[in-house]
């Protein structure tokens, strides 16, 4: 999190030259933006309301438009969202309503570009506000969700609404409210003639439907993904939305369709969205568990795999405040049982798994240690090596069933750590252990012992080792 | 939200900002400044006025004010409040320009290092400041804009809606964490309303005193919150003399006499 605090008071502007043609070149452009207010036509001004929605065709009868991969703004109106509709013999069927009634009467007069037939059917996915608010322009007959959404619109809609006024500004003029009255029945029917499957599943939200039509082999996933947008979360449970997660991976889909983002023709963008719910869920608890405040949580690194993901500082800070406050009252109220403990007069720390593969959480540490972009680690046989030398030396054989030792370098680490001061080269390489008992095989442990130090090479080496024992943990399963 | 007419306050603070990044890279500036607010506030002169009167104040930016730039969630929006860059900080004081009641919470370091983590109610977009008084008896300030979205201070808390809290109030949750190079953290978060008295037909109830005790009964610091801040209010400190394996206890009392008192251990 940047403190928001300037860098430098006031009077250091004054006692220091600006560059005169940056300063110029500035004023320019804010007179140019006042003349471009000053001199918008009615005709202009009514074009600024327009979302241009173009609805692509995906597959015969199949239809998307896909939003922004951006944050509510004046200057999108809310078009952030994809919305759909699918066109059958007998009738059209609409999965979601867009951020406003502006964009709801426009949508439903793009579908009647594409056709004549009457929508027989309109979805509100979940509960927030850009899935729904477009629902004025629509029937209100067709107007349908689960149950727990439609009561989750009853409550919060009003909320929704009039901080969407604030967000997207004159786009969402005259946007009112309209809960859906009929209720879906999940399962498979037959809708406007078409061979449809609903699922209600949850996690995003208290309730998302998820819409499958067998005819094209394509599903509509609602939230429940992003594709190359980061995920958001203010009434996320994400332990239900891995669940969910699942059983859409389970889907004979052929393509896919996000809440957010592109359309996909392969699993990459649920396998993006679990990636980051694992790595949130884990940052947030391990923050918890570590006795960090949120402001401090806040400014946690995103990995590298996950920063191409837009708005991902955001949404993970966002995620933060919603997400934290129940991890930080479990660890608070004693009720968490840390993933990882550290041991105070050795420095130690561990993390321990039953019923996981030794091999498997070795594999999944090299990988977290790749996914950090460090080049592949140095790995010691320990135990084979106390094995070997047991008759020479006579200590006992087995001590462990199993354990290897894993030595890596993160060059940006290590050069930290070498420019805070030469000596510091006795802290690098760095090294995970992960060892599995004798006797019990399945009974796995990491072990590691961070630096000590406290400067930020220091603090950034622990940081390191700790999301690579996390990220380990998450690949077995374990986050 | 913006407070009202502030509109061309904050562009002119952004001009600010932005020819703060066009000339951060000049020559090193003494970091105390008796210039106008760097935050630039409508509402500064009334600060002044009401927090420090005739007594010495300077806009100091080795006070550190970490938030967030927007408050996801009005009712709860995490500050620390760090001045441990200043040496020998016997006072801080936080507050915020626009809420309705201005004084959210007064803090006595002490033995504990001068930062407060803590969260606040804001009712809309204000700066957040942090003045700390210095044994020279100078007042020294920095802040933090924060914008929100939504109300904070005239909603009721959700807590008051439940009997819950009643069964559980002043409970605190609290653990010592080891930190590293020394000594302890606190983290802890009592269990309590914290009405303002500005929703209608809540009155004010809040903790309003709470000392940090080592076994020998010894005060090492003290906090003093007031209505701003958060439901259930969560603070972390930092000791850097207390002795790893220890106790601390925590004791206040709420505005309407109710007690606080636990031990807190890692
Ligand atoms: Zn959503």
């Amino acid at each position: 999190m940047r403190s928001a605090a300037p860098a430098l008071p006031p009077h250091a502007l004054r006692s220091q030259a600006v560059p005169p043609q940056q300063l110029a070149r500035w004023l320019t452009r804010l007179l140019a933006f006042l003349l471009a207010l000053l001199t918008l036509t009615p005709a202009a001004r009514a074009e600024r309301f327009d979302y241009r929605l173009e609805p692509r065709q995906i597959a015969d009868g199949v239809y998307v438009l896909v939003g922004l991969k951006e944050d509510f703004s004046f200057a999108n109106g809310g078009n952030i969202v994809n919305t759909g509709f699918i066109v059958g013999p007998e009738g059209v069927i609409v999965i979601d309503t867009g951020a406003s009634r502006r964009y709801g009467e426009q949508m439903r007069a793009a579908i009647r570009r594409i056709t004549d037939r009457p929508v027989v059917l309109t979805l509100n996915t979940h509960h927030h506000p850009d899935h729904f608010l477009g629902n004025q322009a629509f029937p209100a007959d067709t107007l349908a969700a689960l149950p727990a959404t439609a009561a989750a619109i009853r409550s919060e809609g009003e909320a929704f609404n009039a901080n969407m006024y604030r967000l997207n500004g004159d786009w969402m003029r005259d946007t009112e409210v309209v809960v859906p009255t009929r209720t879906v029945t999940p399962g498979r029917q037959r809708i406007g003639g078409r061979d449809l499957e609903l699922l209600a599943l949850g996690g995003h939200t208290v309730a998302d439907l998820v819409v499958i039509d067998h005819d094209s082999g394509t599903v509509f996933a609602s939230d429940l993904v992003f594709n190359g947008r980061a995920p958001t979360t203010p009434h996320a449970d994400v332990a239900r939305w891995l669940g969910a997660l699942d059983t859409l991976q389970g889907l004979p889909a052929r393509r896919w369709v996000p809440g957010h983002g592109e359309v996909a023709t392969n699993t990459a963008a649920l396998q993006q969205t679990r990636d980051y719910l694992v790595w949130l869920e884990a940052t947030i608890r391990q923050g918890a568990d570590d006795g960090l405040d949120m402001t401090e949580l806040f400014a946690t690194p995103i990995p590298a795999r996950l920063r191409a993901l837009a708005l991902v500082e955001d949404e993970f800070r966002r995620s933060v405040a919603h997400l934290f406050p129940a991890a930080e009252q479990a660890v608070l109220e004693g009720s968490a049982t840390p993933d990882e403990t550290a041991d105070l007069a050795t420095g130690i720390h561990t993390r321990h798994f039953t019923d996981v593969d030794f091999a498997d959480l070795r594999d999944a540490l090299a990988e977290a240690i790749a996914e950090e972009g460090i080049s592949e680690p140095v790995v010691s046989h320990f135990s084979q090596m106390l094995d070997r030398t047991a008759a020479d030396l006579g200590h006992a054989r087995g001590l462990y069933a199993e354990a290897e030792i894993l030595t890596f370098c993160s060059a940006a680490v290590a050069a930290r750590l070498a420019t805070e001061a030469r000596e510091h080269i006795a802290l690098c390489p760095l090294s995970i252990a992960v060892h599995a008992q004798a006797g019990a095989s399945r009974e796995v442990r990491i072990a590691y012992r961070p630096p000590a130090i406290d400067t930020p090479g220091g603090k950034a080496a622990r940081e390191l080792m700790a999301r690579i024992a996390a990220r380990a943990a998450a690949l077995v399963g374990r986050d | 939200m913006r407070p009202p007419g502030s509109t061309r306050r904050l562009l002119l603070a952004g001009i600010a900002s932005l020819l703060a990044c066009a000339t951060a890279a000049g020559a090193g500036t003494p970091p105390v400044s008796t210039a106008e607010d760097p935050l630039d506030s409508p509402r500064w002169g009334d600060m002044q006025k009401q927090f420090f009167d005739a007594q010495p104040v300077v806009f100091d930016a080795r006070i550190k004010v970490t938030g967030p730039a927007v408050a996801e969630d009005p009712l709860n929006v995490p500050i620390t409040a760090d001045a441990s860059a200043l040496p020998g900080v016997e006072e801080m004081i936080v507050f915020a320009d626009f809420n309705p009641i201005v004084k959210a919470l007064r803090f006595e370091p002490g033995a504990a290092r001068a930062s407060l983590g803590f969260r606040i109610k804001l009712q809309q977009s204000s700066p957040v400041r942090v003045a700390a008084r210095t044994a020279d008896g100078v007042w020294r300030v920095g802040g933090a804009w924060v914008t929100t979205t939504g109300g904070g201070c005239t909603l009721p808390s959700l807590g008051s809606g439940s009997p819950e809290w009643q069964d559980r109030l002043n409970e605190v949750n609290g653990r010592l964490w080891p930190r590293i190079g020394g000594g302890e953290r606190l983290r802890m978060r009592i269990i309590h309303p914290m009405d303002t008295g500005l929703a209608a037909g809540i009155p004010a109830f809040h903790i309003e005193d709470i000392s940090i005790a080592d076994e020998s009964g010894r005060v090492l610091s003290r906090i003093q919150p007031l209505e701003p801040v958060a439901e259930n209010p969560s603070f972390t400190l930092d000791f850097a003399e207390v002795a790893p394996g220890t106790r601390l206890q925590v004791s206040g009392r709420d505005n309407n006499g109710n007690r606080i008192d636990a031990w807190v251990t890692r």
